[in-house]
């Protein structure tokens, strides 16, 4: 997904990458509650039958399930944040609290594609090279090559 | 939030890594799906040998080549390594390879995850099939490891246990991953009710793995319990109930023989509208017949447990839902047999196999709905019409399934088409094979022969013969499918085109994918949004 930003001045713009995520917290939630009944249902109506035992390999089922979900969605909830200024592109990579930054002067700004396939979009310029985009479709590749060029007036390498 | 300035430039270009080291630190589905591929055939083969030396053994009356208590760690290992080490592996190794790139997502949800649930597998395997050397051998109590004869077996039953929980783990581990991949990581526009059959039947597939998992979870570390702690959870004498383990162990096993199927019901729904050249018929219904099917199997547990003694009532309950499981699996054989109605059909390797898979499954279906019958069972049970019963059921259902599948996505992940003349010869050579193998035996269940021995009266003796020369000629008709994979993937035969199958590409997105599919990303040049198409 790619959202695009302009400043007030309209000095810079502002490019925001994510990955797709098709789950939202609340659905996540709801999964969670629905599978979590079910399993408690079984859980408890066997242990009403003496075997308790079934409780403690449920309840852990059930907070790895929970735990693979958080992941996921954190993982998805990463973001790269292109901005495009007077001299420069910055590209902020948010991921798990953390951004890593780089910064490639505009004017020498160069956009290429991966040559050993893989469909990876890189820029950078004087020969240091940076993926963006990594968690797109190519269809969004494309389209965030295209926005590149026409927003800051990057050329194919 | 910390900041950083990312001083790297670009990572070097990186395919699979060579050696060893890509098959064991991989976190690409489609490596871990040849893995799992891979797994399951070696341990087709290992059950399988048992499975052979089974039927030798019963080949006349009389003893033969084992002893009887090697005879019944034979049965009871041949079932394990099929349905946790074989069955179940074939279809994550589907799973994998098709989910992903079925519902436009780059990955896994959870890559390594996905190398840890993989892994487990081949060490459980090996400590399964090493306590064949233990003291006093394997557990022989037949796969259903009942009380209080499982409580006798030697060393192996400790081991024994805790296979079964690597097994478990594993299934629960994929079952996760693929529950939480299909609902965070569908394509925009991949509506629930757009994806393909065979992620919904893995999608409720997984739902029930993860319900009944900790079930026999349970149940089996209360045997451990009560063999080494001194508790009483089976043991009448300590006011324990032996018959709640087999409550327990069929809540589990019965969802099981669903969650065996359900993935092959998923296959034989893409393969059967590709070679008739049709849209699948009635798929919104498909999907509630699937779901209802993964309820129903949740509820009719007991009805492996008629001539145990329950009440009249919980007889009656447990033969009625039973019969019930016939209406949504009647939806679905209705809607593959509309769907190749008027069709053009054309019958490559992958649609003989899913016309075996049509007329094993039923013949087996129809022997089930005997069977539902509390007053019939009472002479079913235990003989041999019931072990043909759930060989048609699970071979013919889940076996076939994974054949058709096999066949029919091989070329879209080596790039190449296999040999279609071997494939035919494969699909024939197996099903008489396995024709010959068990349909005998519903006629030898008839007549009285029970199941689990060794040695037989002399009337059974020519249908017990029939059933092992089937057996062999079904064994060895393998051999054949992995001399065609081999070849397949040593690039031996024709490059496959992307669509592979005439008109394939209308039929999913997996189809507008180069073959084979690239390595990392799976959607070079694809539009998802515009490739998803309301069915």
């Amino acid at each position: 997904m790619i959202l695009k930003q302009m400043s007030v001045d309209a000095d810079s713009c502002r490019l925001i990458v994510r990955p797709n995520s098709s789950l939202s917290c609340h659905q996540a939630k709801m999964l969670v509650g629905v599978l979590g009944l079910m399993m408690a249902t079984v859980g408890i109506g066997f242990a009403a039958m003496g075997a308790w035992l079934i409780l403690p390999f449920s309840g852990g089922e059930l907070l790895l399930l929970v735990v693979a979900l958080r992941y996921s969605m954190r993982k998805t909830a990463a973001r790269e944040v292109i901005t495009i200024a007077a001299d420069t592109i910055r590209i902020e990579h948010h991921s798990g609290g953390t951004i890593r930054s780089v910064e490639v002067p505009r004017y020498w700004a160069r956009i290429d594609w991966s040559p050993k396939g893989g469909g990876r979009l890189l820029i950078g310029s004087h020969g240091k090279w940076f993926e963006i985009g990594a968690f797109l479709g190519e269809e969004e590749k494309q389209r965030l090559a295209k926005a590149l060029k026409q927003e800051a007036g990057v050329t194919d390498l | 939030m910390a900041t950083v300035a990312d001083t790297h430039g670009v990572e070097h270009e990186h395919g699979p890594a060579k050696g060893i080291m890509r098959w064991i630190t991989t976190t690409n589905h489609k490596d871990i799906g040849t893995l799992y591929l891979c797994f399951a055939m070696a341990m087709f083969l290992v059950g399988g040998a048992m499975a052979l030396i089974i039927r030798a053994e019963l080949y006349q009356p009389g003893l033969q080549l084992v002893d009887p208590h090697f005879f019944n760690q034979m049965t009871t290992l041949h079932a394990l390594i099929m349905v946790f080490g074989a069955v179940m592996p074939a279809f994550a190794g589907f799973a994998n390879w098709m989910i992903p790139p079925m519902i436009g997502a780059p990955d896994m949800a959870l890559p390594r995850l996905n190398n840890w649930s993989f892994w487990v597998l081949p060490f459980a395997a090996t400590l399964l099939v090493i306590t064949l050397f233990l003291e006093g051998g394997a557990v022989a109590s037949g796969w259903t490891l009942y009380p209080p004869l499982v409580l006798q077996m030697g060393d192996s039953l400790p081991f024994t246990i805790f296979t079964v929980h690597l097994l478990g783990l594993s299934s629960i581990m994929a079952s996760i991953n693929i529950i939480v991949t299909i609902f965070n990581l569908r394509a925009p526009g991949m509506t629930m009710m757009k994806m393909p059959m065979f992620v919904w039947t893995w999608l409720i597939t997984a739902f029930l793995l993860i319900l009944v998992m900790p079930v026999l979870a349970g149940a089996v570390t209360m045997l451990l319990t009560d063999k080494f702690f001194d508790t009483s959870f089976f043991n009448a004498a300590g006011g324990g109930d032996p018959v709640l383990f087999q409550h327990l162990f069929w809540f589990f096993g019965h969802p099981e023989v669903y969650i065996i199927v359900l993935p092959a019901f998923g296959i034989i729904s893409h393969v059967i509208p590709v070679f008739s050249r049709k849209p699948l018929f009635g798929k919104n219904s498909m999907v509630f017949a699937t779901a209802v099917i993964g309820i129903l199997s949740m509820i009719v547990w007991a009805h492996h447990q008629y001539t145990v003694g329950m009440p009249v009532p919980a007889e009656l309950y447990f033969m009625y839902a039973t019969m019930l499981i016939a209406v949504p699996t009647g939806v679905k054989v209705f809607n593959w047999l509309a769907t190749m109605w008027k069709g053009s059909l054309t019958f490559e390797t992958p649609m003989l196999h899913a016309m075996g898979f049509l007329v094993l499954f039923v013949f087996g279906g129809f022997t089930g709905i005997m069977m539902s019958q509390a007053p019939a069972d009472l002479y079913y049970h235990d003989n041999y019409f019931i072990v043909a019963h759930f060989h048609y059921t699970l071979v013919g259902g889940g076996v076939w399934g994974i054949f058709a599948g096999f066949f029919f996505w091989l070329p879209k992940w080596t790039g190449r088409m296999y040999d279609e003349r071997l494939g035919k010869l494969h699909f024939w050579l197996s099903f008489l094979g396995f024709n010959l193998l068990f349909m005998p035996q519903h006629f030898l269940g008839l007549a009285g022969m029970p199941r689990r021995i060794p040695d037989y009266a002399v009337q059974f003796t020519e249908f017990n013969q029939m059933s092992t020369v089937g057996a062999f000629i079904f064994g060895f008709a393998q051999l054949l499918l992995i001399y065609i994979a081999y070849k397949a993937i040593k690039g031996e035969g024709e490059k496959a085109t992307d669509e592979v199958w005439e008109g394939a590409k209308s039929h999913g997105l997996e189809w507008s994918l180069s073959s084979p599919m690239p390595y990392h990303h799976s959607f070079e040049g694809v539009d998802i949004s515009k490739a998803i198409k309301d069915e």
